[in-house]
């Protein structure tokens, strides 16, 4: 099932004294079930698609479908809140807040009531296979493994089955790249996600189901790759 | 719900930023309190400043040498005391007397009691109201109406067994100057007086010859005797104060008009009362000294406010840029920007409020002055919020998505 589509998506970069066409005219769908691994190099315009998929800003021309309407035309913090999550290589917990609070954000934020926040927090903490002894603990207190395990935990809790994430094995030692990438390809595959990963990382793009590789700004069709 | 938890938890987890931004308030409230309360007080002593340093005036003749025994003419006396610029007049107008009713020819025998018409017992050097025993429900009011009666010194009484309740007869005559070095009694009326008061013994030099009064009678009846008699009337002696010392000049320009000149020491002798003196050196000099440091505080106070507008701005935009990373992630969690906006600004709101608070009641315990601390609250708070709502909105121009990805 469709998750996201993108259609002829360009991006301008204006600053002052030039313009950057960071993407020029990328199409391409997400379905839900399936973990995508975007690759290339840096400055080709990977996180610049990952953040446009995310809504957190809009394509210069083209579009890009949400359950087939235009992310223009929608509420985008609404879809970010209910819809699409965004997990990222520096994992941005809020750093004085605790585990169980982190994950408990969202929540609350979509106005489920403390006590509920706290029961189905843990719950997510859990399905990313963390014990009691971290909800207590504070960022800074966490190994990378676990604080990327916390942040897409928080992912998780806000609901939406799109999920973004931005070099997410990135800070990462070789264990936990493990953990993070079967982690998110068992969300992909067991809980109906639509998995979305922004990596350099070949063992990463290695796992995922399908690997568009972005070149300058362009998804080269032709080595669109099916594992 | 969730808004105010925020709130209260951002502020409490970033404890340390919230008490340097507090304290931060709390210096620059106290500043400001400190800095305006000067010029605050500056002003209230400016403007109690006539009350405390009064200017006083005395007429005297052109070259200064006589402040009594003068001739000072009726218009003047009338232009005073009809002036806004004048207050407590003290007019007077030295006679002599003597009891009952006697004949020209018999003066020598008869004339022997010094009589003053005041309009204020202030006017006679050496008496105050401790030495005067007035008869019941009278007091020194008499002095400003044209009544027919007086006060009489103890001793005289003794001498003439007179008391107080009694009537008595006087033949009054009044001084005329014949020239620059020279008086000669002239018979003014014979009027009946009822003694009101007697007077204990006191030093004092009042009058034409340097006589002490012996008898006081209010000045308006001496005034009255003379017109009856179509004498024209002038006084002898006359001081007063100035109603605002704040509004000197004015005061001295009206004083020219009435034709009073300023003393010429070089000038010849006469009696002729048509200088005056105003001694306004102590209250020129401390008002000078009051108007130049609110001058120099009040030159100050742009440069201040912008100090402070510059403060709370570079205050909350620090706090806010150092806090960006958290709204960046607030914002794609999904929290809308108004949503961000109003947390943020109703934090710092509330720690601008607690700062100023605090600072005020400081303040307050110095100066005591509320209305002080109000102008500078709510100054503080408008430039302070206004820095909070620049910075905000500069925050809300920079993409989540920048934020966030630079930091990877």
């Amino acid at each position: 099932m469709e998750a996201i589509r993108a259609e002829k998506v360009k991006y301008t970069y204006q600053t002052k004294y030039q313009k950057t066409e960071a993407l020029k005219g990328v199409s391409c769908t997400f379905e839900t079930g399936k973990m995508y691994a975007i690759t290339g190099e840096s400055g080709s315009g990977k996180s610049t698609f990952l953040s446009l998929l995310a809504g957190l800003d809009v394509p210069t021309t083209g579009a890009i479908f949400v359950e087939g309407k235009d992310i223009k035309t929608i509420n985008r913090d609404s879809y970010r809140k209910k819809q699409a999550s965004v997990v990222y290589q520096a994992f941005h917990l809020f750093p004085l807040l605790n585990a169980l609070e982190n994950v408990m954000f969202p929540l609350e934020l979509q106005g489920i009531s403390k006590k509920q926040s706290r029961e189905q927090a843990k719950q997510f903490i859990e399905k990313v296979g963390l014990g009691e002894k971290i909800l207590k603990q504070f960022p800074q207190m966490m190994s990378g493994g676990e604080q990327q395990r916390v942040a897409i935990a928080r992912a998780m809790a806000a609901g939406g089955k799109i999920l973004l994430a931005d070099e997410p094995t990135g800070n990462l030692d070789s264990k936990n790249e493990e953990v993070i990438t079967s982690l998110l390809k068992r969300l992909a595959h067991q809980e109906d996600y639509s998995v979305i990963i922004v990596t350099h990382n070949s063992k990463v793009s290695g796992e995922a189901d399908i690997v568009y590789n972005m070149c300058d700004g362009e998804l080269e069709v032709g080595k669109l790759e099916i594992i | 719900m969730f808004c105010l938890d925020t709130i209260f938890n951002n502020i409490i987890r970033h404890r340390t930023k919230s008490i340097i931004n507090i304290g931060i308030c709390i210096f620059a409230v106290f500043l400001l309190n400190v800095y305006l309360g000067n010029i605050e007080s500056n002003h209230k002593q400016l403007a109690s400043l006539p009350e405390a340093i009064p200017v006083y005036c005395r007429i005297v003749n052109l070259n200064g040498s006589k402040e009594s025994g003068l001739e000072i003419p009726e218009d003047l006396l009338d232009k005073l005391q009809n002036s806004s610029h004048v207050k407590e007049e003290k007019f007077t107008n030295t006679l002599m007397a003597g009891e009952g009713a006697f004949v020209i020819d018999d003066w020598e025998e008869n004339l022997n009691i010094s009589v003053i018409g005041t309009t204020s017992i202030g006017a006679i050097s050496g008496l105050t109201q401790e030495l005067i025993t007035f008869k019941e429900g009278m007091d020194t009011d008499f002095l400003q109406y044209a009544t027919p009666s007086c006060i009489v010194d103890e001793e005289l009484m003794k001498e003439r067994n007179w008391k107080i309740g009694d009537r008595i007869q006087l033949t009054l005559y009044y001084y005329m100057h014949v020239n620059n070095y020279q008086v000669n009694c002239r018979p003014l009326e014979l009027l009946d007086f009822e003694i009101i008061g007697s007077m204990g013994n006191f030093v004092g030099e009042v009058g034409q010859l340097g006589l002490e009064p012996r008898i006081i009678i209010p000045f308006a009846t001496v005034k009255e005797s003379y017109h009856r008699m179509n004498i024209p009337f002038s006084a002898d002696s006359a001081s007063f104060y100035v109603a605002d010392s704040l509004k000197l000049n004015e005061f001295k320009e009206e004083m020219q008009s009435f034709g009073l000149l300023n003393k010429v020491a070089s000038a010849d002798e006469s009696y002729k009362g048509n200088a005056l003196i105003v001694r306004d050196s102590m209250f020129i000099s401390s008002a000078s000294k009051l108007k130049q440091s609110t001058a120099i505080l009040s030159g100050f106070l742009p440069i201040i406010f912008v100090t402070i507008i510059f403060v709370g701005y570079i205050t909350s935009s620090l706090l806010i840029d150092s806090r960006q990373t958290e709204f960046a992630i607030m914002r794609s969690l999904g929290m809308s920007f108004l949503l961000c906006f109003l947390i943020l600004f109703l934090e710092q709101l509330i720690l601008v409020i607690a700062g100023e608070l605090i600072g005020s009641i400081l303040s307050y315990l110095f100066y005591r002055d509320m209305k002080v601390a109000f102008v500078v609250s709510g100054l503080f708070l408008t430039t302070y919020l206004l820095g909070v709502a620049v910075a905000i909105w500069r925050f809300g121009r920079k993409s989540v998505m920048e934020v966030l990805f630079q930091t990877n």
